[in-house]
């Protein structure tokens, strides 16, 4: 087995560590009160360096997806801090964080990616207008070649595969160049093969500098990113940095057991 | 923004179809009742006495109130409509709209986007409506025509601006329907587009309850007090429980669906296709309530103002009835009253009189005591003939008391209106005015044709010669009505006692009629138009749930009869909530009836119920198949298969 990381020390400080593109400290969210309550994440703290990939795996209702909205300022932490791209955003205002949604968040997901009136191109700028820019036509077209659906800028939604769409949100991102990409199962309704392509595409955005937060089953999936944590009922109950396929799936299958 | 409103519009056009058609016609109706209004300008009255001055001035108005009523009833009932078509998109839309603020939109966007729809919308009804303002026009002028409310001498102007003032109101009215669509809309939160299922919103919100049972509330207190006040605002109670009555339902309506449809259901549950309807409709309970909503506003609003009129007319005639004890009146001129006074097997013969008199009242106004000048509801009468066929008990002084310069005076007190005997009021004769003291004051009645008695003396014989009389004939005990009738005959028309109340009844409630006639007939063409575009919203919403329903077995032929059948239950449990409110309305009415005339009279306008019921029956089986024969054109399995 590999060796957990030490969590880091309580951060003080006003901002978030100078290093992180986004940190949880001490994270608890739980819902529901009394009898019925369901503590989701319980003192989560982690934090994820600028142009890194970490991967968020565990057991069915082990608190990844909350964890990714809290990341993302989409759920609020009842304690604990969040800071996301040298923000502290755990009382923000919703005008707040509507403004880190544009520039600092980015979102891939199983389903449900894109507005479905729009065009893959018209998806593509959609965060750069709401913001109020006028991205060049160069710019998104260069976004929707990189992911390889060039010849797919005019089409809808309802006319693409799940796989095509996928890479179109990931194109939305390479257009909006956020501080963080935070991806949901993004390869979990593809084939092996469009889940490799999509992969791939999330690998080079990582080179380019991307950081990635990413919640996954599947262990192929988590060995293409740098780190992966694990979270067992709310809390991280290990950390891999650089692991293979075998050691995320062993790992995986040792905390089942438990 | 503007691009993203252009897009969600073309792509829900089928929704937005019912909305803009009701915007059109809210433009079309808003411009033409503004054109009558505007050219219903009194002419030059200066060369005519003041009497037919009057009248000619009373007319037009007449024509530019209902008019005006018309237009605001038109915008109102349009913002209904559109709210309605809105509410319906926002909520069917909730995952895009959440999509949009996850990637960055503000909530003011949001806003933006859906009153841009509503700009679209608006302008679109706007461009379809303005042509048809023409037979609009036409339209409002036949029915005011056939309800003869249209006035000698009325001459269409047809200037440019009602048409360009419509076309604002519609505007505006679309952006006014989209409000509260769009503040829910704004509130949605973006972690919504990210969860595997929407989070079910309950459809009976605290704010709903409190509304709808405030609502009822109201509505009850409206009843009991009706008991208090009498059927003087019979009219007032119809229109007011119709409306409390109707929005309590239409807001109780998610609770109120799922009993309803229980027990009206039963007969569809025996077949496998009536057991899936009625789960349909209780399942999409949003959805049947807000489709059974302008049926219940339809029904309370026809049956109960219609009622309100004719237990109005009825209680009129039961008033006149109990109050007048003569058994023929005959129509002839005041010169045979001596003649008739004196036939054999006459008791009583009265003689009354309208004559061109006019009498200032003592009234006060702002500035302090004032006069008040009254055309209306005078009658020359003998007081002493006069009190041997009437039973009047008045107020104050006694009919004997009518001698010299002194008139008999009805107070209103419902109009703040009172009188003591002593007051000084002027009769006008032609030119002579002539001082008079209040002598009698007569209780409040609720016909309006004889508030002020005053005495023939005062009247030159020759003037009173010449003038048509009524002349109520009591006949003496052991004589035979019709030998005295047929002797009567000779000096004018007879008719029975009743016959004649029954007739001046329906005279004095003609306005009342007109009037409602062509607002009831706007209100009902647009709560028809609120009913097809609930179905046709509803259903468009349902491809997918439909192909999914095909794909598991059901023909094409039993998705649309299991609409058929759905439509039928909720516009059958609408129509039971409607007769709810109706039943209030006509309870209102019986017991404020029993205060004024004694007895509780209860008008149910059977055959309109009928037609009304029967209509809106038809309306549901024809439209709601039509829409999902429509919408499962396309093989299922595209459908079914489709991402979002
Ligand atoms: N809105 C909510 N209300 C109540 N409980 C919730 C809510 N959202 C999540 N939970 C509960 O919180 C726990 C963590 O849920 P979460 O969605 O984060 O799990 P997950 O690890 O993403 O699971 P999966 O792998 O199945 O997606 C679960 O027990 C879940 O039932
Ligand atoms: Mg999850």
């Amino acid at each position: 087995m590999s060796e957990t990381t030490p969590l880091p020390p309580a951060l003080s400080g006003r901002a978030g560590p100078p290093d992180a593109a986004v940190a949880a400290i001490g994270v608890t969210r739980t819902y529901g009160a009394g009898a019925t309550s369901v503590a989701a994440l319980t003192d989560v703290s982690l934090q994820v360096p600028p142009g890194t990939w970490l991967a968020v795996m565990g057991p069915s209702g082990s608190g990844k997806s909350t964890l990714l909205h809290c990341l993302a300022g989409l759920e609020r932490a009842d304690a604990g801090r969040v800071v996301l791209a040298g923000e502290d955003i755990t009382g923000a205002s919703d005008r707040a964080l509507t403004r880190l949604r544009r520039t600092a968040v980015g979102f891939a997901f199983q389903n449900f990616n894109l507005v479905g009136s729009l065009t893959a191109a018209q998806n593509v700028a959609l965060p750069l207008r709401l913001a109020g820019a006028r991205p060049s036509r160069a710019r998104i077209r260069a976004a929707l070649e990189s992911v390889g659906l060039g010849d797919r800028a005019r089409h809808k939604p309802g006319q693409l595969s799940g796989g095509q769409q996928q890479r179109v949100a990931l194109a939305r991102a390479i257009a909006t160049r956020p501080a963080v990409l935070f991806a949901d199962e993004p390869t979990g309704a593809l084939d092996s093969a469009a889940s490799r392509t999509v992969l791939g595409l999330l690998r080079r955005m990582v080179d380019g500098g991307q950081t990635v937060v990413m919640v996954t089953h599947d262990p192929a999936a988590a060995a293409a990113a740098d780190s992966v944590v694990f979270l067992v009922d709310g809390g991280i109950a290990d950390r891999l940095e650089r692991p293979s396929a075998g050691a995320v799936a062993a790992t995986l299958a040792g905390l089942e057991r438990r | 923004m503007i691009g993203l409103s252009l897009r969600g519009f073309r792509d829900r056009w089928p929704l937005f179809a019912g909305a803009v058609v009701t915007v059109a016609a809210g433009v079309a109706l808003i411009a033409s009742a503004v054109t009558i209004a505007a050219s219903a300008t009194p002419p030059d009255t200066g060369g005519l006495p003041p009497h037919e001055a009057a009248t000619v001035r009373d007319a037009f108005d007449g024509v530019a109130t209902v008019m005006i009523i018309s237009a605001i009833l038109a915008g109102f009932l349009t913002v209904f409509i559109v709210a309605t078509t809105f509410s319906f998109t926002v909520a069917e839309r909730r995952r895009d709209l959440a999509l949009l603020r996850l990637l960055g939109a503000g909530r003011l966007q949001v806003r933006l986007v859906l009153t841009g729809e509503a700009v679209l919308l608006g302008t679109a009804g706007a461009a379809l409506g303005l042509p048809l303002s023409g037979p609009a026009v036409r339209m409002q002028l036949w029915l005011l025509r056939r309800a003869e409310f249209v006035p000698d001498g009325f001459v269409l102007t047809r200037p440019a601006w009602p048409g360009w003032v419509a076309a604002g109101i519609g505007v505006a009215v679309a952006v006014l329907g989209v409000a509260a669509a769009s503040r829910r809309a704004a509130r949605i939160p973006p972690l919504e587009a990210v969860r595997g299922a929407p989070a079910a919103a309950s459809v009976m919100t605290a704010g709903r309850w409190a509304g709808g049972l405030a609502m009822l509330a109201l509505t009850v207190a409206q009843v009991v007090a009706a008991s208090f006040v009498g059927v003087v605002v019979a009219l007032a109670l119809g229109l007011g429980v119709a409306i409390t009555g109707a929005v309590a339902f239409s807001l109780l309506g998610p609770a109120l669906l799922p009993p309803v449809s229980l027990l009206l259901g039963a007969p569809a549950r025996a077949s496998t296709l009536g057991r899936l309807a009625h789960s349909n409709v209780r399942d999409g309970v949003q959805r049947s309530a807000s489709t059974a909503a302008p049926v219940i506003v339809l029904v309370a609003m026809v049956l109960s103002i219609t009622g309100a009129v004719n237990a109005t007319t009825s209680a009129v005639t039961v008033e006149q009835r109990t109050r007048t004890d003569a058994d023929l009146v005959v129509a002839t001129t005041g010169a045979h009253t001596g003649d008739l006074a004196r036939l054999p097997g006459v008791d009583a013969a009265s003689a009354e009189q309208v004559l061109p008199l006019a009498v200032d009242l003592p009234a006060t106004d702002d500035e302090g005591p004032a006069t008040e000048r009254q055309l209306d509801g005078i009658a020359v009468i003998d007081p002493d003939a006069y009190g041997r066929v009437h039973r009047v008990r008045p107020v104050a002084g006694e009919l004997s008391d009518l001698t010299g310069p002194a008139i008999a005076v009805m107070q209103r007190p419902t109009d703040g209106v009172r009188h003591t005997p002593g007051e000084r009021a002027t009769v006008v004769i032609g030119d002579t005015l002539v001082d008079v003291r209040i002598a009698v004051v007569l209780p409040e009645r609720l016909s309006g044709r004889q508030q002020i008695l005053v005495p023939r003396d005062l009247v030159p014989e020759a003037e009173l010669a010449a003038a048509p009389a009524d002349v109520l004939l009591r006949v003496a005990a052991g004589h035979d009505p019709a030998t005295v009738a047929q002797a009567a005959g000779a000096y004018g028309e007879v008719i029975g006692v009743d016959a004649w109340i029954a007739a001046a009844a329906r005279d004095q409630q003609r306005t009342n009629t007109a009037t409602l006639t062509v607002l009831l007939v706007l209100a009902a063409l647009y709560t028809v138009m609120a009913v097809v575009n609930a179905i046709v919203i509803a259903g468009t919403g349902r491809r997918r749930e439909h192909a999914v329903a095909r794909l598991s077995g059901l023909t094409r032929g039993q998705v649309v009869a299991t609409t058929a059948v759905e439509a039928l239950i909720v516009t059958s449990t609408g129509l039971v909530l409607g007769a709810l409110v109706v039943a209030a309305a006509l309870a209102g009415i019986a017991v404020a009836a029993r205060r004024s005339v004694g007895t509780a009279i209860v008008e149910v306008p059977w055959m309109l119920a009928a037609a009304t019921a029967g209509g809106t029956l038809l309306l549901a089986a024809v439209v709601a198949p039509a829409v999902s024969l429509l919408v499962t054109r396309t093989r299922p399995v595209v459908l079914a298969a489709a991402r979002e």
